[in-house]
C-alpha cells in the first residue's frame, strides 16, 4: 500500500512541534513562577499545533531541546513553508502554512 | 473550492482590507498610524497581484464594493486596532483557502503561504494571536 499523501511532511512537522514543546518546558522550568505566563501561552499554541497534526504530548523528539527559541521558531517557520508549498493534499498544505504563520507571529 | 474561486475570495478580502485600513488609519495616531499605512500599501499590492492573476486566466476580477459595513463603530484608537486585527483575520481566512486550493509548488500557493504568515504577524501586532491563523471556524 502506498504511503498516505504528505506523511513524511506531517511527521517532520510533528517532530518539530514536539521539539519546540520540549524546549519550552525546559525554558519555563528555569523561570520564576511570576514570569512563566507568556511562555506558557506560547507553549499552548504549539500544543495546539501538535494536536492539529494528530500528534500527542507524549511524543518526544529524538534530538535535544533547543536553547535559542527565537532562532528555532524562525527556522521551523521556513521548514513549514517549504513543506506547505510541496504538500500534495490542499488541507495539509493549508495546515502547514498556518502553523508556519503562527510561528512567524510568535517569533515577533 | 476551485483555485479561481479561492483567488476571487482572496481578492474580495483584500478589497475589504484596503477599505478598512483606510478607515482605521484615519483614526490612529503615532507609530500605529505608520504601521497601518504600511499595511494598507501591502494590501493594495496584494490586491493588484490578485487582479493580475485572475486576469491571466481570462476571468473578471471581483470588484470592490462601494463601502463595507464595519464590525463596530470606529470611535477610538482601540477600536481602530480591533478593526485592523479583524481585517487581517479575514484576509488570513481567505489565504488558508487559497493555499488549500492551489497546486503544489505553484506560484499562487507560494504567494499565499507568504501572505498568510505576513497577515498573522500583522494580526499579532494589533493584539490578536491565533494558534492556527486562517483556519475555518
Amino acid at each position: 500500500m502506498p504511503p498516505a499523501p504528505d506523511a513524511a511532511a506531517l511527521t517532520e512537522a510533528r517532530v518539530s512541534e514536539a521539539r519546540l514543546l520540549a524546549s519550552y518546558d525546559v525554558k519555563i522550568a528555569t523561570l520564576p513562577l511570576h514570569k512563566r505566563a507568556p511562555l506558557q501561552v506560547e507553549r499552548a499554541i504549539h500544543a495546539t499545533h501538535l494536536a492539529a497534526l494528530r500528534g500527542t504530548s507524549h511524543e518526544r523528539p529524538a534530538s535535544r531541546p533547543v536553547q535559542n527559541l527565537p532562532a528555532e521558531l524562525r527556522a521551523s517557520a521556513q521548514r513549514l513553508r517549504r513543506l506547505a508549498l510541496a504538500a500534495v493534499d490542499g488541507s495539509h498544505a493549508a495546515l502547514l502554512a498556518s502553523i508556519a504563520a503562527a510561528h512567524a507571529a510568535v517569533e515577533q | 473550492m476551485s483555485d479561481l474561486a479561492a483567488l476571487q475570495n482572496a481578492l474580495a478580502a483584500e478589497h475589504a482590507a484596503v477599505y478598512g485600513y483606510g478607515a482605521a488609519g484615519a483614526v490612529m495616531r503615532g507609530s500605529d498610524r505608520d504601521y497601518a499605512s504600511r499595511s494598507l500599501e501591502t494590501h493594495m499590492r496584494q490586491r493588484d497581484q490578485l487582479i493580475t492573476m485572475i486576469g491571466d486566466v481570462n476571468a473578471s476580477p471581483v470588484p470592490a464594493q462601494p463601502a463595507y459595513r464595519l464590525p463596530s463603530p470606529l470611535t477610538s484608537h482601540s477600536a481602530a486596532r480591533d478593526l485592523a486585527a479583524h481585517l487581517e483575520q479575514g484576509v488570513a481566512g481567505a489565504l488558508w483557502d487559497l493555499v488549500a486550493a492551489t497546486a503544489p509548488n505553484s506560484h499562487a500557493r507560494a504567494l499565499a503561504i507568504g501572505w498568510l504568515s505576513d497577515a498573522a504577524v500583522r494580526a499579532a501586532h494589533w493584539g490578536t494571536r491565533q494558534a492556527l491563523p486562517g483556519q475555518p471556524a
